[in-house]
């Protein structure tokens, strides 16, 4: 990764904006919108159905290519990038958790967790290392050599969290990753979010349950493609005057 | 919330003075809502009243030494045991607050909904911050409490949710 | 019994799955017209080449019922031949013809003017394919073969025994069209001795063996031709090895099909839908793909056949005539096409119907069924092929041809029905492979309804080319030894193609099968930084791992039977181990796999990519 000053934030998208073609004419997915997220913070983005949550998140994670606006990861403009390069950042930089089917029904546990390692290219054991201390931290060294069939759905999303964390991967992006799961399970995966980046790492969820959301340190809400001003700071909260969305949170802008 | 139906509850499981009865109350539902000394007499007094508690005798003022009597286990066994029904619904000043500014044409409603969403969600993040802190083990009442109340909070905000959608969808058609 | 009602909505749900995924369906329909064309468009070329008996009879004989081999006057024939309604002279010898600087020799007939005509006794002797039969001294008819030889154009003239004689016509031996050939008009009005008679006669076999006992050479029409059983064995036992290996591939095609409606399948049993109703369902789509495919490939297997048919002559030198259609041959590819998505469809349906509803509706894939009863039944299936080996090159004759025979299809059968036991084993012995291997090794166990049909197929393919390998090896070193010389080559390189084709067919044909079911897989791969071309590497390894399966399974599949046979050749070809072929199968065959997958998820993807941009 490129030198960049702990105050760079991790992921910022600058006017971010998608529109897609449809044959009744184009229809704006989202945006333009401003984000900023800083290392270590856990960012919730809540919705409702076809508000552009998820197309923000494939956009944060070069799943998808902007129409306008650019989109930083750790100081890196995506735009510049080779579809090679944007291949490589994922798997060292960006881990992924969707709702379900996170994870390769043919590899154990751990060797899902070594999988980013491996295509990049570490060595069988010391990706397996790795990959076990990453287990290790979702509490679930126990379960390493069994296959995702014979896991339950929470394991299943704590593996992914566990894959998406591992080695220098600093940054997960959730889209409803606890969707498919109870209360009691949703909620342990949350405290498991949580608790990683209490402990330095990052992640940008999106979600429309409000009790999942509420583990996060910051909670915008986004209404048709862009972000509703109650982007949760003291501050922010009780000023009606204030702009559109994240704009007008100095948070929510960035350094 | 129904005093002298805890205090029954713990004269049930022994007999006990105004005081520990304070103390207990406070303990079991996680200190989450403190009882002045007085509020207990006049509940205990209450209570013998209707023949539910009574004294052991041992009169020494304060000190003075409560337990159940059967019709207080019988009404006590009841309580546990039947629903509540909240009827007629509470008063809820948030929701009179929201029906009467949709009724009062000009009001921004939107804007309305918003601040007490971002309102209710600041509560929703206190809360799990608390949930987060507590022990598992030692404050599972208190867990159990906190569960509760973000649910009451949760809904809340579905509820302020489905307004603004149902008003989207009236702007629409 | 089911009622009708019940039926018809299992039928459109099935009819639905088609509509569906068109892709696969007509997967299926391929793999039935391929063995179907290939052998209803065989065994009408084998008939229309082969001399059948009443070819065979016409090229001695014509239309006549007794041919009298003599030297004989017309008086002389008929004192000869009592009884003989009509006689017809005819004389064949060698002569020396000439034109203007060329010189050739030729083999001449005299025939008398007209006799090739419908109801002369001559009729189908010879053919007339250009200008007319002479009909008068002067005039010859000659094959162009001579012709070309003698420089001359039809209309040309050459002499022959030193007369001057005009070409009027182009004449053929329909059993040599190569033959230098001239035919010449006798003079009917001489009575000059012939060489040859044919006669319309009773009961011609008697007179035939009376002349003989005389000394007189005679040959009855009824005493010519019979049928030779060897190719009808030979296309039934090759159609047979087709549909077989086509039937492996359409289980796995219908394995896969069925999975991905798994919960389909657990939805119409909660509705109440009956196990009998949906074995019913599916055999009845089952039977509709295979008589489309059935239809499709005797249409397009007799029109390529008949397509092909002018273009034999020149082949095999012969007057082929018609396209002839071999009935019970026609019936047979028939019958098999129709038969085989049914048979294939059998073990499929029972298993995805037999999941319990809760787990079909769950969409999870059903705990690994236990595969002891696999590796028990290959066992014994191996056990009783190498028994009827050993038993087979102990004997001689037909007996040992088919105890050899029996008893490699066992050991195939054998080894095929362990096949599911080994990809689990091996699954679960792949931890320390690379990504790709492993991702491999796993998923062919993970989905062994599919992954197991397809190692069968390529094993009985591979087994079919080491056989051949052994065979061609034997012989060369039998040759070699002796310091002879013989094309084993050319046989070998035929049957190593045609083997290796099928199986690499059969590997791709897997490859498009499991695209579907890796596509989750793929986003996931996706998502967490593969290059699309590690896809590729993976699809590649998937097609090799099966491939190489098949190929190493196939080792002992082939040489056992080919020792076997070589046991039989009396001993005296040596048993020489095929290494070429050996490497081509474990290597080649597995490579060129790899390569093909590579390029169809190659291409597949880049379909994927242009629908996307499209949408």
């Amino acid at each position: 990764m490129s030198a960049t000053s702990v105050d760079t934030p991790i992921l910022a998208l600058e006017g971010v904006g998608r529109v897609h073609p449809t044959h009744s004419g184009p229809v704006r997915a989202l945006g333009p919108v401003d984000l900023a997220v800083r290392r270590g913070e856990l960012v919730a983005i809540m919705g409702p159905s076809g508000s552009g949550k998820s197309t923000l998140l494939a956009l944060a994670g070069a799943l998808d290519r902007p129409t306008e606006g650019r989109v930083l990861l750790d100081g890196q403009d995506l735009a510049a990038l080779a579809s090679a390069d944007l291949a490589r950042l994922r798997r060292r930089f960006v881990g992924y958790v969707f709702q379900d089917l996170n994870l390769l029904p043919g590899l154990t546990a751990l060797e899902n967790v070594a999988l980013p390692l491996e295509l990049d290219g570490v060595r069988l054991a010391a990706a397996r290392d790795e990959a076990r201390a990453a287990l290790e931290r979702v509490r679930l060294a126990h379960l390493a050599d069994r296959f995702p069939d014979d896991l339950s759905g929470g394991e299943q999303q704590r593996v992914a969290i566990a894959r998406a964390f591992v080695g220098p991967r600093a940054l997960l992006l959730a889209d409803e990753p606890t969707g498919a799961l109870d209360s009691v399970t949703g909620e342990m995966v949350m405290r498991l979010l949580r608790a990683q980046c209490d402990a330095g790492r990052t992640a940008l969820l999106v979600t429309h349950d409000a009790t999942h959301a509420a583990w996060a340190d910051r909670i915008l809400a986004l209404r048709d493609g862009r972000f509703v001003d109650h982007a949760a700071t003291p501050r922010g909260v009780g000023d009606p005057s204030a702009g559109a969305g994240a704009r007008s949170n100095p948070e929510a802008r960035g350094a | 919330m129904s005093v002298r139906h805890s205090l029954l509850a713990l004269l049930d499981r022994e007999p006990s003075h105004g005081y520990a009865l304070k103390a207990g109350f406070e303990a079991g539902t996680a200190h989450a809502w403190p009882l002045n000394v007085g509020q207990v007499y006049t509940t205990l007094a209450r209570l013998e009243r209707d023949g539910l508690a009574e004294p052991t005798g041992s009169d020494d003022g304060p000190r003075q030494t409560w337990r159940i009597t059967d019709a207080g286990r019988t009404e006590l066994a009841r309580w546990f045991h039947g629903p509540l029904v909240e009827d007629p619904p509470a008063r809820d000043e948030l929701a009179i607050k929201v029906l009467l500014a949709i009724a009062a044409e000009g009001e921004d409603v939107t804007a309305i909904l918003d601040v007490q969403r971002a309102a209710a969600m600041e509560r929703l993040q206190d809360l799990t911050r608390q949930k987060a802190r507590a022990d598992p083990k030692r404050e599972f009442a208190w867990l159990l409490l906190l569960d509760a109340l973000v649910l009451k909070v949760e809904a809340e905000i579905r509820w302020l949710d489905l307004c603004a959608a149902r008003l989207a969808e009236r702007g629409r058609s | 019994m089911i009622p009708l009602s019940a039926l018809r909505a299992l039928l459109r749900a099935e009819w639905r799955g088609l509509r569906r995924d068109p892709a696969r369906a007509w997967l299926v329909v391929l793999l039935v017209a391929v063995p179907v064309a290939a052998m209803a468009g065989g065994s009408t070329l084998c008939a229309t080449t082969r001399r059948t008996p009443d070819e065979a009879r016409a090229a001695v004989l014509g239309a006549a019922d007794l041919r009298l081999d003599a030297l004989a006057t017309r008086a002389r024939a008929a004192a000869l031949l009592p009884g003989a309604r009509e006689l017809e002279p005819l004389r064949d010898r060698r002569a020396d013809v000439s034109a203007i600087g060329a010189h050739s020799v030729a083999r001449e007939i005299e025939l008398a003017p007209g006799a090739l005509e419908p109801e002369r006794l001559a009729h189908g002797l010879l053919r007339i394919v250009g200008g007319r039969a002479p009909t008068e001294f002067g005039e010859v008819a000659a094959s162009s073969t001579l012709l070309a030889e003698l420089r001359q154009p039809l209309g040309g003239t050459i002499d022959l025994d030193g007369a001057s004689m005009r070409v009027v016509g182009i004449v053929v031996d329909p059993e040599d069209l190569a033959a230098p050939l001239l035919l010449r008009a006798r003079d009917a009005a001489r009575d000059d001795p012939a060489s040859s008679w044919l006669a319309r006669i009773d009961h011609p076999e008697e007179a035939a063996t009376r002349l003989r006992a005389r000394d007189a050479g005679a040959t009855a029409r009824s005493e010519l031709g019979g049928e030779d059983g060897f190719e009808t064995a030979a296309l039934l036992v090759l159609g047979g090895f087709g549909f077989f290996e086509a039937a492996l591939v359409i289980a796995a095609a219908i394995a896969v099909g069925l999975r991905r409606r798994q919960r389909e399948i657990g939805l119409l049993g909660a509705c109440g839908a009956t196990r009998t109703g949906m074995h019913a369902a599916i055999a009845a789509s089952s039977l509709l793909v295979s008589v489309a495919g059935t239809a499709i490939g005797l249409v397009v297997g007799l029109a390529a056949a008949c397509a092909a048919t002018p273009l034999l002559d020149g082949w095999n030198a012969r007057w082929n005539g018609e396209p002839e259609f071999p009935a019970h041959l026609l019936a047979a590819a028939a019958i098999l096409g129709i038969a085989t998505p049914l048979a294939a469809a059998l073990l499929p349906a029972i298993s995805a119907t037999r999941l319990s509803i809760r787990v079909a509706l769950s969409g999870r894939r059903p705990a690994a069924e236990g595969t002891r009863g696999w590796m028990l039944l290959g066992g014994a299936l191996l056990a009783a092929g190498l028994a009827f080996v050993a038993w087979g090159a102990r004997r001689d004759g037909a007996e040992a041809g088919m105890g050899i025979l029996l008893g490699s299809a066992f050991a195939v059968l054998g080894l095929g029905a362990s096949s599911p036991w080994l990809l689990g084993i091996l699954a679960r012995a792949a931890a320390s492979l690379p990504l790709a291997w492993r991702l491999a090794a796993r998923d062919a166990g993970r989905f062994r309804a599919r992954n197991a049909p397809v190692v069968t197929a390529v094993l009985a393919g591979s087994s079919v080319t080491l056989l051949f390998g052994v065979l061609a090896s034997s012989v060369a070193e039998f040759l070699s030894q002796r310091n002879l010389s013989g094309d084993t080559e050319s046989m070998l390189l035929v049957a190593l193609a045609a083997c290796l084709v099928t199986s690499v067919v059969v590997v791709l044909a897997a490859t498009a099968l499991s695209t579907a079911e890796s596509a989750a897989d793929e986003r996931v791969l996706r998502a967490v930084g593969a290059d699309p071309g590690v896809m590729r590497v993976h699809a590649g390894a998937r097609a090799a791992y099966l491939a190489f399966l098949g190929g190493a399974l196939a080792i002992p599949g082939g040489l056992v039977p080919g020792a076997g046979l070589l046991e039989l050749a009396s001993g005296d070809l040596p048993f020489t181990t095929p290494w070429r072929v050996i490497a081509l199968v474990l290597v080649a065959l597995p490579a060129s796999a790899f390569g093909l997958a590579w390029i169809l998820a190659h291409l597949m993807c880049r379909d994927v990519r242009a629908r996307a941009a499209r949408s």
